[in-house]
């Protein structure tokens, strides 16, 4: 305690300390008092929650930045559906739909030319007319590293994009306006599967933007406060942390309904809670809270299946689970229906390949056979003294369960699994230095796009660069992913991406556990809403014209 | 008086100083990438790990600690705290939003402390070993001995969703944001805090006043036929305050900790929710400009204590 080394008691005197007393409370009061003042700043608008026209909607996490060339991030991506729009989105089915396009992408027989026409008369939400070069302009920031972008290697195959990356261009050779409508995408080699590669990002607007340095554009201020975008609704304010304020574009290419939207980022507890009272409109919910919310008044719920995944990488730069037998053991061993219906409540799907709908392998695949996974295991000659980790990131009460339950039905195949939680860091950096040995984890939609499954599979993606984590390789399924990227034809494109999904069902790069359905729950007053199998971070599916609120 | 307090400011930047390199350098040593987190693997195309470099290029990651040591505390100097990895703001600016919305909370929660405590003490004091006093220390009892996130989840589970009466979550609900709603909104998680803060402060009245009220100058005024009231209010209560007032200046910085907590379940949009929110992410920056923030407040405090207590008390003479 030094605090106190400079003082010292005067013995005798107390009697007349009055008027340092009455200062010294004056002064705390009055530093209260200028603290309770300075945070009592009013807000202009005074439309509150339940209002008709006003949408609350739950935000699972933060949002950090609004901008299309930062890296990927769900809260992100989900504030950015709202307000931009893109080139193309896609349906339940996950094709591809038009948006800002007027129709699908037109590729040439080779695969290296693809022409997009735009919608006539689309306007930014400034009233200023969304051209062609807004598209050049904004796959020209993507394409280029030096902006900040986390998205150049989407552009790989675009002509030119290789001389920007590396300084020696200023401009995307291969990405050309044509005229105001039409856009004209010319690459180095066949690449059909572009369009459904950067088709879904969020075009900016080259007449805010245009005269901002290449150099850090994407920290630019604009993405903190997007004020000109083009999507259903406008940017109003982000209170940090509290709410982002939305409010309908006059200028949009439909009528929307909704006035305003709040998109609130609180706890998964606080958002079912806030259903129940009404501050809260539209949640997406958890399978665990799924007899909670059914069980609310003025609330409906739908579901909807979905290509997110939870799913187990292999660690395959070691020896030991090289062995296809090992892998395949380990898939039999899981009673991955078992977990869909108990850890999920029945709300998901037993899935076998990175390839959705009518491109995933079809037949059994691989049942749960515990019997079948001991000889397996035997087969390959399996070290069972040996353990295996398996390391998670906790707090998702689906995967906590799920981890658990996979350690003791490995272990009575014959597998000594130990449990790991980690944080986010920990385990990334475990794929890079490659010594973790299983890793549960989430995400991802390969549906729209399946060539793009080449980035968690190919064997030149090997984390980090690219998202091969389990460092899988194989050599056909690679040379099918390209050939199949290099077909115009779409019916052609298909056959090709059976076979791959089902090689790579065959090699299993990963553990496929489940896709758990989307889970939306609303309040009644809302109306129109479709739920959407799309993770809820992909750009392009919502249908806010659809959208009332009574 | 004013050279002692000339002297303790200097003593106080060298320690802030010692404080800044403990900070920096622990944030930096701790295992973790901030970069690394920028990036989901599942989204990695080709050129991830140069993204990765360049990145960690851009923010100066890749150089000697030292040096970046000399880079932050040089633009330090100047209140230059850098730039948020994660919001691409200035800390000073990030910090600066978040001030407002925790000393409402804190301010709201200790004027409301302070009364609690102050009546429930002299009520212990007073009457002594009664039900009033034995009430007065379970009460005080369970503020210091049950958590505050439980405090909040129970108090979210009656007063927000059973009887509908308190919102659950947020300082305003979106779109209102006027005085009343603000107020609506910090009654809550105000009071929760103020119940975990208050229970020390009331130990603290009770027994500064009851010692007060054995003391010889208490007897002198009572013998000198001063009525009840007034010995306890004018004689012992103002001078057992004394010692409350350094409390209460020690007590801020924890108090800060509990705001953390409440923040967090009330989803109150505050430093404590910042700092956790930053620490999740690895937002170096930010990290060391609240730990910084909060040394200051540290420092702060205990030289208004001092001086405040020097001021209340005249026996103290400050050097």
């Amino acid at each position: 305690m030094t605090i106190r080394s400079g003082m010292r008691r005067r013995a005798g005197r107390y009697s007349r300390g009055r008027i340092g007393g009455r200062g010294a409370a004056a002064a705390l009061g009055a530093v209260l008092a200028a603290g309770t003042l300075a945070a009592c700043s009013s807000d202009p608008t005074q439309e509150g929650a339940g209002d008709a026209g006003v949408l609350n909607m739950y935000l699972y996490q933060k949002p950090k930045t609004f901008s299309p060339l930062a890296p990927n991030n769900g809260p992100d991506q989900l504030v950015m559906s709202f307000i931009f729009d893109s080139l193309y989105g896609a349906d339940g089915s996950y094709e591809l739909t038009p948006r800002l396009a007027e129709a699908a992408p037109e590729v040439s027989d080779d695969a290296k030319t693809i022409t997009v026409k735009l919608r006539p008369g689309l306007k930014w939400s400034d009233g200023k007319p969304l051209t062609a070069k807004d598209v050049v302009f904004t796959y020209t920031a993507l394409a280029d590293p030096e902006t900040g972008s986390a998205q150049s290697g989407k552009f790989a195959a675009v002509e030119g994009a290789k001389e920007l990356a590396d300084g020696e261009a200023d401009t995307l050779e291969g990405v050309t306006a044509v005229d105001d409508t039409t856009v004209k995408i010319t690459t180095s080699r066949p690449a059909a599967g572009l369009p459904g590669l950067i088709g879904n990002t969020p075009i900016i607007p080259e007449h805010v933007l245009g005269q901002v340095p290449e150099e850090g554009l994407g920290d630019n201020a604009f993405f903190t406060k997007p004020t000109v975008s083009s999507g259903a609704f406008t940017f109003v304010q982000y209170k940090t942390d509290q709410y982002v304020e939305l409010a309908a574009n006059p200028n949009y290419r439909e009528p929307v309904s909704i006035e305003k939207v709040y998109l609130k980022p609180v706890t998964s507890d606080v958002a079912t809670a806030q259903l129940g009272t009404g501050e809260m409109d539209l949640v997406q919910v958890a399978p665990t809270d799924l007899p909670t919310v059914e069980a609310m008044d003025g609330v409906e719920v739908v579901t909807a299946k979905s290509p997110g995944f939870n799913r187990i990488a292999i660690n395959q730069s070691q020896d030991r689970f090289k062995d296809v037998k090992v892998r395949q053991a380990m898939l039999h061993a899981i009673d991955r229906k078992g977990l869909v219906d108990k850890v999920l409540g029945g709300a998901g799907t037993v899935v076998d390949s990175s390839f959705y709908g009518e491109l995933a392998p079809a037949g059994e695949g691989y049942p749960y056979d515990p019997a079948k996974a001991k000889s397996l295991l035997a087969e390959a000659g399996w070290d069972a003294s040996e353990p295996v980790t398996l390391s998670w990131v906790p707090g998702q009460r689906d995967r906590d369960t799920a981890a658990t339950v996979i350690q003791s039905q490995l272990a009575a195949a014959g597998m000594k699994v130990e449990l790991e939680q980690v944080q986010v860091d920990a385990l990334l950096s475990s794929y890079e230095d490659r010594s973790f040995d299983l890793a549960l984890f989430g995400g991802g939609n390969y549906a729209t796009e399946p060539s793009t499954v080449a980035t968690i599979d190919g064997c030149d993606a090997g984390y980090p660069d690219g998202g091969n984590i389990s460092h899988f390789c194989d050599e056909e399924l690679d040379g099918l992913l390209e050939r199949a990227d290099g077909v115009s034809d779409p019916a052609e494109r298909k056959a090709l991406f059976k076979q791959a999904a089902e090689i790579e069902q065959a090699g299993v790069p990963y553990l496929w556990l489940y896709n758990p359905d989307t889970i939306w729950a609303y309040r009644t007053r809302l109306s129109g809403f479709e739920p959407s199998g799309m993770p809820t971070n992909e750009l392009g599916f919502w249908d806010f014209a659809n959208w009332k609120l009574s | 008086m004013a050279l002692y307090v000339v002297r303790r400011l200097l003593v106080n930047v060298l320690v802030f100083v010692l404080i800044s390199v403990g900070i920096f350098s622990l944030v930096r040593l701790a295992p973790g990438d901030p970069v690394r987190m920028m990036v989901n693997p599942e989204q990695m195309q080709s050129g991830g790990a140069a993204f990765i470099e360049a990145k960690r290029h851009e923010l100066g990651l890749d150089r000697p600690i030292v040096v970046q040591y000399g880079n932050w505390l040089a633009d330090a100097v100047r209140g230059d705290l850098g730039y948020s990895y994660v919001g691409h703001r200035p800390v000073s600016a990030v910090l600066g939003e978040r001030v407002g919305p925790t000393l409402q909370l804190m301010g709201a929660a200790l004027v409301v402390a302070l009364v609690v405590a102050i009546a429930l003490g002299v009520a212990a004091a007073v009457r002594r070993n009664s039900a009033v006093d034995y009430g007065a220390t379970v009460i005080g009892l369970t503020a210091v001995s049950v958590p505050p996130f439980f405090l909040g989840i129970v108090g979210i589970y009656v007063f927000s969703l059973k009887l509908g009466w308190l919102p659950s979550a947020g300082m305003t609900t979106p779109g209102d944001g006027g005085p009343l709603d603000q107020l609506h909104h910090l009654i809550l998680p105000g009071l929760i805090l103020a119940f975990v803060t208050a229970g020390p402060f009331t130990r603290y009245v009770r027994g500064g006043l009851v010692d007060e009220l054995g003391a010889d100058y208490v007897r002198t005024a009572e013998a000198k036929g001063a009525g009840p009231v007034r010995v306890v209010l004018r004689h012992a209560l103002r001078n057992s305050l004394i010692p409350l007032i350094t409390v209460v200046m020690y007590q801020i910085p924890q108090m800060l900790a509990g705001a953390v907590v409440i923040e967090q379940v009330f989803a109150w949009p505050g430093m404590g929710q910042l700092a956790v929110s930053s620490i999740g992410q690895h937002d170096y920056p930010v990290i060391v400009g609240f730990a910084l923030y909060v040394a200051v407040l540290v420092l702060i405090c205990n030289l208004v204590a001092d001086l405040l207590y020097a001021a209340v008390d005249p026996r103290v003479s400050l050097r």
